[in-house]
């Protein structure tokens, strides 16, 4: 059985890096956002979220498309299926790190 | 940036915690009773009331937008919205024929307070369980709200000088009155709520481009 530390170190950084979890977790709770939704929402800004953003698209676990809503510019964004279960399954393997870190302080 | 339990109640509830909207529907109901309590007789013109609702409508509209300017759109996933739609559906026919029983039997205690603070009671917890969120008290001023609205539900119980002190001629209209004012409380802590968990945008108002 691995240790805490191990697992640890076996999570998807490109996911568990707090800002892009985040991101990630907020998009995965509905079918899509705009960008000024998730800036209010995490509290980055404009710059930092778009490059965590970018990140996200690049590895294919969001998508983004750009479009005009009265006349204005919004940006909007949606969680692939490859996104969701990527997320989905990082929350379980963070759930069974809690786990084994509970065991691991009682030995 | 707050916790991913509180990410995931904010996003799956934006919707609901949207508070000021709450605030038109909550003054038209209590400057309804008002007007009804100062008519005297079966109101015959109801063109007061009726702008009072087209104002609400205008007001409902404005806010709605004033919320997608500053915070932003999320669009609910299909559960979510289907599940609203349905609740909404049901409480307000509950909630119609609850006022429809209170002015037929008038009874000591309101049973439309009494259905409205149950559907706003288990409302809060579908917002719970759609977040998957654990903390029951992650909004508790709304708690608090629903408590009070369940009490309101008893107020006919008072006795006839107590109710004479605020001037309403029926039990009934003190308990609308008193709901009116409770959903515009339940709005506003909604939205101050919604207001601190979500900062300021910072350097791009309105900002976009990724």
């Amino acid at each position: 059985m691995d240790s805490p530390f191990e697992a640890l170190a076996g999570l998807d950084r490109l996911i568990h890096e707090p800002a892009r979890l985040a991101i990630l977790t907020a998009l995965a709770s509905c079918r899509s956002a705009d960008f000024l939704f998730l800036q209010r929402l995490t509290g980055m800004s404009g710059g930092n979220l778009s490059s965590h953003i970018a990140k996200l698209e690049e590895a294919g676990l969001v998508s983004v498309e750009k479009q005009f809503i009265d006349k204005r510019p919004n940006t909007r964004i949606e969680i692939s299926d490859q996104g969701r279960k990527a997320v989905r399954e990082h929350w379980k393997k963070l759930d069974q790190l809690g786990e084994k870190a509970r065991e691991w302080k009682k030995e | 940036m707050p916790s991913l339990e509180k990410i995931r109640f904010l996003t799956v509830n934006y919707s609901r915690l949207q508070g000021l909207k709450a605030v038109p529907p909550g003054l038209l109901l209590f400057l309804v009773v008002l007007w009804s309590n100062g008519q005297k007789g079966p109101a015959r013109d109801l063109t007061l009331p009726l702008i009072g609702l087209f104002a609400t409508a205008v007001l409902y509209g404005l806010i709605e937008w004033y919320y997608r300017r500053t915070y932003g759109r999320v669009e609910q996933t299909r559960r979510a919205y289907w599940s609203d739609v349905i609740l909404s559906t049901v409480f307000s026919l509950v909630a119609l024929a609850a006022f429809a029983v209170d002015m037929e039997t008038r009874s000591p205690v309101s049973l439309f307070a009494l259905v409205f603070a149950a559907s706003l009671f288990l409302d809060y917890f579908r917002m719970l369980r759609l977040a998957g969120a654990t903390n029951p008290a992650i909004f508790p001023v709304g708690l608090l709200c629903i408590g009070e609205m369940a009490l309101s539900a008893f107020l006919p119980l008072l006795d006839g000088p107590a109710l004479a002190v605020f001037g309403f001629r029926s039990p009934l209209f003190l308990v609308y009155a008193v709901d009116g004012i409770i959903i515009m409380i339940y709005g506003v802590a909604g939205h101050l709520f919604l207001a601190r968990s979500m900062p300021s945008a910072g350097e791009v108002p309105h900002g976009q481009s990724v």
